[in-house]
């Protein structure tokens, strides 16, 4: 039908629309819209009423549906729980291409590669995964009770990066129970050991001697198929001579437990988390943990801020020591030892943060001058010759100011005790060229004037 | 207007379109607006909506939108028909959202409306004879639920045209539409009406 012109298309209601037997469906139509009722004014109550609710203050708004709005808001809560779930279903299984590499998978572990999706294994830490991995493979750590040692070999086996133990290494003492508190001997590694001979990571390197921190795998530098394995078991809290043997005193006394708690909580580590390895069943299945990268710099900031800016050493130890034992091989795992280093060195433990520079890699990195001066100076107590080396080295890189203060009065002083009078007489005067209101000024002019080595006067 | 110099230009001024800004002065406040036209949206929300006791509704929501469009409008047309725009599109809303609770929960309007039945208060009574009255009820009935079969463009176009008796041009300044459009929604909707009618009758014969 097409359309007629304005003036051409009358309304039915100008058409005197009949509703006889004869009339055309367009005449009964009109009819209908002729005889049909017409609305008149509206009530007036009504009227009222929207007055009312349009000029009092607060205006109204149209009535809302609250069940539709909860069902709307229900389902697109369900659909983003869907899709995270799915999400997160086909990153473990392996569906996406940067999902976790096939390399860190461990033998065991369930696979999904042939496109069915595999139920998600429960977390655990690192380190217990990398324990049971360990007594999966047996054969190795036969007699030994190191669940650890096992997951290490397999490491390197897998391809994964072990990072160098930052401690000094100890030495189990045979014989011990499993089960039973393992006792352990912080001496140094034996020279000629055998390839492949085991060495238990001394407690006395882990705030509170607990196997959280240590069961942080490394291997050892000195031999390639060398091992450091460390109990997971939370009760075994080993011995050291130095300072681990106070620590555990500390520990297993009520106000060390609460010391210890306290800083736990301060750190954000539950304790449930840190004896993890002893709470997994035994016959769960081996598998690394998947973090991401956001998670693994939020712990790590978590225990940089407890450092820097809260200067808690005990509690950023132990954030620490959870972040490198849940991340052992963390991108900022590296950044995460000389901040260990800084903890122990706030909590006065000179000892442990000697050890743990020695097993650190110095020759690169943003703090490797510093860190190579700290190591000198901590290792100019009992060993001057190695201390001048760091010092020296530390000088070569060109360092700043306050770095060049400390490197010149260490190394004058370490000649000094090496017998080196005239080396130490020219770091001294040379310090004193370059610092002469420094902090060991006074005690260099002391000492070169006690060996006749004429200076100027005191400024 | 100034004349610069020897050529005649002449100098534009502001509000040199005294109409405009005079029209511009006179745009009323809203309880005024309320005051002049709150009947004639109300009719023509029941002309819209049909014999329904809701039309409260519509004539506080068309205030709501004039209250929020007030800054905007600059007085170009009718008020009027500023106001017919808003209720056409407020019963149109009003009645897409109706169907779609009726679709969700499967029983027609919404059950928070306690007052969603028919009422033919405010309509006017042809006689005082109830037979009358009575079929002149079951006529707006029946012309309502014919009407609700169309769309909601020929239906709006249909009501304006034939039962307001609004010209085309009207219609197209009411709907934002040309003329041609409305022409074209018409015939479409008279043939519908028709067809639904033929079928209502068909069904009815005894």
């Amino acid at each position: 039908m097409k359309y007629k012109g304005d003036d051409e298309m009358l309304p039915w209601r100008d058409r005197r629309g009949r509703e006889t037997e004869a009339a055309t469906i367009e005449d009964r139509a009109a009819a209908l819209i002729a005889g049909a009722l017409s609305p008149a004014e509206p009530d007036a109550l009504s009227l009222l009423r929207v007055e009312q609710a349009l000029f009092r203050p607060e205006r109204r708004r149209p009535r809302s549906r609250p069940l539709v709005r909860v069902a709307v808001v229900t389902a697109v809560l369900v659909a983003f729980a869907a899709t995270v779930k799915a999400y997160e279903m086909a990153r473990r299984s392996g569906w996406l291409g940067w999902a976790v590499p096939t390399s860190a998978r461990l033998p065991g572990k369930p696979t999904s590669g042939k496109g069915g999706l595999s139920a998600p294994a429960p977390t655990e830490p690192a380190p217990a995964a990398l324990a049971r991995s360990a007594e999966a493979l047996g054969g190795q750590a036969q007699g030994e009770t190191q669940p650890g040692l096992g997951a290490e070999a397999l490491a390197g086996a897998k391809g994964i990066e072990v990072v160098p133990i930052p401690e000094a290494r100890a030495a189990s003492k045979p014989g011990t129970a499993s089960g039973e508190a393992r006792v352990a001997v912080a001496t140094p590694e034996p020279a000629g050991a055998e390839a492949g001979a085991l060495v238990p990571l001394p407690s006395s390197t882990m705030p509170g001697g607990t196997a959280a921190h240590g069961a942080g795998l490394r291997r050892s530098k000195l031999g390639e198929a060398r091992l450091a394995w460390a109990s997971p078991h939370a009760s075994s809290r080993a011995e050291a001579p130095a300072e681990g043997h106070g620590e555990r005193k500390r520990a297993a006394s009520p106000s060390g437990r609460r010391e210890e708690s306290s800083a736990r909580a301060r750190a954000g580590i539950a304790p449930a988390a840190m004896s993890s390895a002893t709470a997994e069943p035994a016959d769960a299945p081996p598998r690394l943990q998947a973090a991401s990268v956001s998670d693994e710099v939020h712990a790590l900031d978590r225990a940089l801020a407890l450092l820097r800016r809260e200067h808690d050493g005990g509690a950023a130890l132990l954030a620490l020591d959870a972040y490198l034992a849940r991340y052992p091989h963390g991108l900022l795992s590296r950044e995460a030892h000389f901040a260990r280093v800084d903890a122990l060195l706030l909590l006065g433990r000179s000892d442990q943060a000697l050890a743990a520079l020695e097993a650190l890699p110095l020759d690169r990195g943003a703090r490797s001058t510093e860190l190579q001066v700290i190591r000198g100076e901590l290792r100019a107590r009992r060993n001057c010759a190695s201390a001048n080396a760091d010092f020296s080295a530390a000088l070569a890189q060109s360092p700043t100011p306050a770095l060049l203060e400390r490197i010149l009065y260490g190394r004058g002083v370490c000649r000094s005790k090496l017998g080196n009078v005239s080396g130490a007489a020219s770091d001294l005067q040379r310090y004193l060229d370059r610092f002469p209101n420094g902090v060991h000024a006074r005690s260099a002019r002391l000492w070169l004037q006690s060996v006749g080595v004429a200076r100027s006067p005191e400024p | 207007m100034e004349v610069m110099g020897s050529l005649g230009l002449a100098t534009p001024q502001p509000h040199s379109r005294p109409e405009v800004a005079t029209r511009i002065s006179v745009i009323p406040t809203l309880e005024a607006i309320y005051r002049a036209h709150s009947k004639t949206v109300g009719r023509w929300a029941m002309r819209l909506l049909g014999p329904r006791e809701d039309y409260e509704d519509v004539v506080h929501e068309v205030f709501l939108v004039v209250r929020r469009r007030l800054p905007e409008f600059r007085g170009e047309a009718e008020i009027t028909t500023w106001l017919y725009e808003i209720t056409v599109r407020v019963v149109q809303g009003f009645r897409r959202r109706a169907r779609w609770w009726s679709w969700v929960t499967g029983h027609g309007p919404s059950p928070s409306r306690a007052r969603a039945g028919e009422s033919f208060s405010a309509w006017f009574a042809p006689s005082t004879d109830p037979e009358a009255l009575l079929e002149a009820r079951e006529r707006t009935r029946l012309l309502y639920r014919l009407l609700d079969e169309l769309g909601e463009e020929q239906r709006t176009t249909f009501i304006l045209f034939e039962l307001e008796g609004l010209s085309g041009n009207q219609i197209a300044e009411i709907t934002g539409t040309n003329v041609a459009t409305v022409w074209v929604r018409l015939s479409r909707a008279r043939r519908k009406f028709m067809e639904r009618m033929r079928t209502w009758e068909t069904r009815t014969e005894p």
